[in-house]
């Protein structure tokens, strides 16, 4: 009896406990030089739930809606690497542009970006809180130049002694955006674009094709035209592409920046 | 002989259920977030003889472009399979394509190391095919539905030849 359950632990041990364990300190070695221990701490991909309907080109441009300041807010350290591109004042509807690494969001009053909300907007800033800590972020002084820039293009001589050439702004109606929403099939048989990527990220929208007659020929679109920003913003990822996609429908205008040959010009589309 | 088998049945067995596959899927993400493809997931299981990824969203350059109910990744070694179920778009390229109740299965044998077959089907049709590893080369053939043989995805993607719509293309 000792002797047979003596060889039954032995079988145990050569057979099933010596290759669980063999294999058990392979796994270990390989896991502790190759492999990740923990998920990526990836940031959740851009808040794209936002709402708004105006003229975002023009609308953040408006001086005369300077809000009185209330309070004196408690200023700590700026949240770094974000860069206020605009603010929105309408009472509850007031929102802001905000551009990082990842590209551009639109957050409302009481939104949360990256561990921060949003509690209060001003004319040329924002102010975020954060375990009752307040923060600051002012108005991108480049993006205001842009803008402003962008909004003065319309002016024939002003375009001119920038070096742009000036376009009346196009006008297209909500309905025509939403056939064009609810058949994408439509846009392509007008227009054929193809993304242009530098070092894998990508560097504008090459238009090849461009039907004539159609829209986006009355637009001013030209085969060959690259398309580098909308709304003064470059576009660095088709997640900004697909966020005026998916919300052309609360639009009233935007603006694209495009490159023709050596020269840039901005369309600017109003949708009503 | 019958000893080695036994030690190589229970060392198989050993690499199965001891295998980190939790840190192989966060490896893998790792991975694939260099090519800008972003899996997030509710939950994830090991359950010795698979990994249960569940409620999972996928991005592609920050573009939410699937939701996926369940995957069930089984790493068998002599042969290997990802289950996907209940796959539709995610809310960002819903208007651009609208899948509902996709399913996807990809697997690779031991016996054919260097093709990973692909199946899938959905409100897209069926789809099904290859990835040659060796050449790169992955080449599908689809039997549309009615719908998605309108859209203009398809009509980019697939060509028509003698064996169906087929879309070939190599990956880098």
């Amino acid at each position: 009896m000792n002797r047979s359950s003596n060889k039954l632990l032995k079988n145990f041990i050569i057979y099933l406990l010596f290759p669980f364990a063999i294999v058990k300190l392979m796994y270990a070695v390989v896991s502790f030089l190759f492999l990740s221990k923990d998920d990526i701490t990836s940031k959740t991909p851009q808040n794209l739930s936002y709402h708004y309907n105006l003229n975002l080109f023009g609308k953040i441009l408006e001086s005369g809606n300077d809000k009185p300041v209330v309070k004196q807010m408690e200023t700590a350290n700026r949240i770094k690497d974000i860069k206020l591109k605009g603010t929105y004042l309408e009472n509850e509807n007031s929102f802001i542009v905000i551009e990082d690494h990842l590209g551009t969001t639109f957050l409302h009053k009481g939104e949360k970006y990256v561990g921060y909300t949003l509690i209060e907007i001003y004319d040329n800033r924002a102010v975020f809180d954060k375990n009752g800590v307040h923060y600051d972020v002012v108005i991108d002084e480049e993006s205001r130049n842009k803008r402003a820039f962008s909004k003065g293009s319309t002016n024939a001589k002003e375009s001119a002694q920038e070096g742009m050439e000036p376009f009346e702004p196009v006008t297209i109606s909500h309905q025509e955006v939403e056939s064009y929403i609810k058949n994408p099939n439509k846009i392509w048989k007008n227009i054929r674009i193809q993304e242009i990527r530098k070092n894998g990220r990508i560097d504008g929208f090459r238009v090849n094709y461009v039907k004539k007659g159609s829209f986006f020929d009355i637009s001013g679109l030209k085969s060959g035209d690259v398309i580098k920003g909308i709304d003064g913003n470059e576009i660095k990822s088709l997640s900004d592409v697909m966020k005026y996609y998916n919300n052309i429908n609360n639009l009233d205008g935007l603006t694209l920046s495009i490159l023709r040959g050596d020269s840039e010009i901005e369309l600017e589309f109003s949708i009503n | 002989m019958k000893k080695f088998l036994f030690i190589l049945l229970s060392t198989y067995l050993a690499l199965i259920f001891l295998m980190p596959k939790e840190q192989l899927f966060y490896t893998l993400k790792a991975v694939l977030q260099e090519r800008k493809i972003t899996i997030s997931q509710e939950g994830l299981k090991d359950r010795l003889i698979d990994l249960k990824i569940e409620d999972a969203k996928l991005f592609y350059d920050g573009i939410e472009s699937a939701r996926i109910k369940s995957i069930s990744v089984k790493p068998w070694l002599i042969y290997n399979s990802a289950v996907a179920k209940d796959i539709s778009s995610g809310k960002d390229v819903k208007r651009v394509f609208d899948l509902k109740d996709g399913f996807v299965r990809i697997s690779q044998a031991l016996w054919y190391p260097f093709v990973v077959k692909i199946e899938a089907e959905g409100n897209f049709g069926k789809v099904w095919g290859s990835l040659k590893l060796k050449e790169g080369k992955i080449k599908l053939i689809c039997e549309p539905s009615k719908n998605f043989k309108r859209s203009q995805i398809f009509r980019e993607l697939f060509r028509k030849r003698d064996e169906g719509y087929v879309y070939e293309s190599l990956i880098k």
